[in-house]
């Protein structure tokens, strides 16, 4: 990590712009406005959400473009009530507290549980390692979505349709993360951990003390990845929930509200505003991380 | 001595087995029997509540390929589904590498774009469904708005030639900020010397794009592109949420949910997504046999392209594996 942090700074001193090609700052410009317009096309749909959603109904309804809030004669007027209405038929309290559950239970058992797997494969010689590991890899093949419907036959047999089980059972675990968890321990020095077990620590404590918290960026990229995954999760929440709404995610109550809107303009408002409510989590969630989720990505290739 | 060694492969043994356990039970659970249970269903016609089914063998996969009546959209749904991934695999990768290209051109503020192109990464699906539904709104939305001032009648969603380019290029732009952050991690990790060299020969911007950002950039590409197809072929969402399947959207994932939530046909379902699963494989090899994994052979590199792709493999769960 340090090594390529020097390399990428002297990289960038190099390469500094002689300011007086025309050339290159024709280039530059170009650069920044080709950047600049792309970065207003993604963000401006957000602005103009959040912004309709605090909209009269009228208003939204109103024709002609109007970014802001306006009333009939112009004057800046903001609105709760689509957020009011969201709140009741999105059954907001209900289905956030389903939410939080589904995703802070699997999220603490798929760091641990990954974590563990991972672990034994990379660092511990026990008989049947090496026969059970090929399937590891093979399932990793799998799609996610073709699993869908195997799963939901498993779920019938169990009998966790329609409750809240059937969000967390099929969901504990990542077959994937516990092949990225391997590389990870497969990556760390073995002094240390030899050290410990000299001093007489056992397995576990080893595992819970040295190697837990040496792969801690990794535990917080995955950690944070499963968590939105569930957050956002819609597919699966369709089929396994499909009657009980006491138990439904925020995704699945907002896909049901979604799917009155398409046909229904009427509904529209308070679409809107469920939208924001539903996306707020992650997207706050994803500036206070952003260190993380933006450097998660070169994680994998800190061992070299 | 001997006792020691064989003490220590007991407590292996056991400590092993003790971290794995969690694994297997989950392994056993969730991917196998899944698998084998619904690859037997698949054989059969249960409609996923009756006590009694009766064995098809493999008649379920016959049916559906060879009896329209029955099963009209199956064929469509497989076009639709290929169309939409050539609408969006191609485009992806294109933008993605040129955005990248111009982000690691030593500007200021390249983590503010970073930030403004992964938004729609980390916003639930659902909501950015409804948010384009709302702009795409041929009388209140955006385009309500381009419509009442120029008269037109634009209504992209509600139109065969319109409504799958529309969610494609919808896709494009929800996943362009996850691609460029791959992309440009792989550029950032090509050695300066290879830039320098190719400017001593007397290239210029366009040249060391091509001759030294590119190769470079190549396994990268090509492991988006086989992840991208692979999320593509499964595309439900969108569809779901948007059209319902109107207007030439109905893919083969949409086509096995109805059959399984509308018609009760547990067993076609399970049929249907096992020949999805082998429509997958067959693209994933073809990329494998088509696409070289690096610009030149030898092991190193070869090596070298295993170890870049397994990085950013890390990332794909953040897509949560689509």
């Amino acid at each position: 990590m340090a090594t390529r942090s020097v390399s990428w700074s002297s990289f960038r001193r190099k390469g500094t712009v002689d300011r007086k090609d025309p050339k290159k700052v024709a280039a530059k410009v170009a650069t920044y406005l080709i950047l600049g317009i792309l970065a207003f096309l993604f963000v401006f749909p957000y602005i103009w959400l959040v912004l309709a959603s605090f909209k009269t109904p009228e208003a939204i309804f109103r024709p002609g473009f109007q970014l802001f809030p306006v009333d009939e004669s112009g004057n800046l007027q903001f609105v709760f009530v689509n957020y009011t209405n969201a709140l009741e038929s999105l059954n907001l309290g209900r289905v956030f507290l389903n939410t939080m559950v589904v995703c802070v239970v699997n999220t603490a058992l798929n760091l641990i549980l990954n974590a563990m797997a991972g672990y034994a494969f990379a660092r511990i010689d026990f008989a049947g390692r090496k026969w059970l590991f090929p399937f590891v890899l093979a399932a990793m093949m799998i799609p996610g979505a073709i699993m869908t419907i195997p799963n939901l036959v498993i779920c019938q047999a169990l009998g966790t349709i329609d409750t809240i089980w059937a969000l967390i059972l099929p969901f504990v675990m990542s077959i994937y993360n516990v092949f990225l968890m391997r590389q990870q321990f497969m990556g760390l020095s073995k002094e240390l951990e030899e050290a410990a077990v000299m001093d007489g620590a056992g397995s576990l404590r080893v595992f819970f003390t040295i190697c837990l918290p040496l792969v801690s960026p990794m535990l917080v990229v995955l950690g944070i990845t499963t968590f939105m995954w569930n957050y956002s999760n819609f597919m699966w929440t369709l089929l396994a929930l499909p009657t009980n709404n006491d138990v439904w995610t925020l995704a699945r109550s907002l896909g049901e509200l979604v799917s009155a809107g398409r046909s229904d303009p009427n509904r529209y408002p308070q679409m809107l505003a469920g939208s924001v409510i539903t996306s707020l989590p992650l997207i706050v969630i994803f500036f206070v991380l952003q260190k993380y989720i933006l450097q998660g990505i070169s994680l994998g290739g800190v061992k070299e | 001595m001997r006792r020691i060694e064989l003490s220590r492969k007991a407590r292996n043994n056991f400590n092993g087995w003790l971290f794995i356990l969690p694994l297997v039970v989950y392994f056993a659970l969730f991917q196998l029997a899944p698998i084998i249970l619904s690859f037997f269903y698949s054989m059969t016609d249960w409609n996923g509540y009756s006590e009694s089914y009766t064995f098809l063998g493999l008649e379920n996969y016959i049916e559906v390929f060879t009896n329209p009546i029955l099963y009209p959209d199956f064929w469509p749904s497989i076009g639709t589904t290929f169309l939409y991934v050539l609408y969006t695999v191609p485009a992806s990768l294109v933008l993605a590498l040129v955005v990248a290209a111009l982000l690691n051109s030593k500007i200021k503020g390249e983590r503010f774009f970073k930030t403004c192109f992964y938004i729609p990464s980390v916003t639930a699906g659902v909501a950015v469904s409804a948010m384009w539904i709302y702009m795409l709104d041929p009388s209140y939305g955006l385009v309500g708005a381009i419509n009442e001032a120029f008269g037109t009648d634009i209504n992209l969603l509600h139109s065969s030639s319109t409504a799958l380019p529309t969610l494609a290029f919808m896709s494009v732009w929800g996943g362009l900020g996850y691609n460029v952050l791959i992309v440009l991690s792989a550029m950032k990790n090509i050695n300066p010397q290879l830039y320098e060299a190719c400017e001593v020969d007397g290239g210029g911007a366009i040249r060391k794009f091509f001759h030294v950002t590119v190769p470079g950039v190549l396994p990268t590409l090509f492991f988006l592109l086989i992840t991208s197809t692979i999320g593509g072929l499964q595309a439900f969402d969108q569809m779901y949420l948007m059209t319902d399947g109107a207007y030439g959207t109905t893919t083969v994932m949409l086509e096995i949910y109805s059959l399984y939530n509308d018609n009760s046909e547990v067993g076609m379902a399970s049929a249907m997504s096992y020949i999805l699963f082998l429509i997958i494989m067959v693209f994933v090899f073809i990329q494998y046999a088509v696409v070289p994994q690096s610009d030149s052979s030898g092991k190193r590199k070869k090596r070298r392209a295993y170890g870049d792709t397994l990085r950013l493999m890390v990332e794909l769960q953040a897509e949560g594996n689509r």
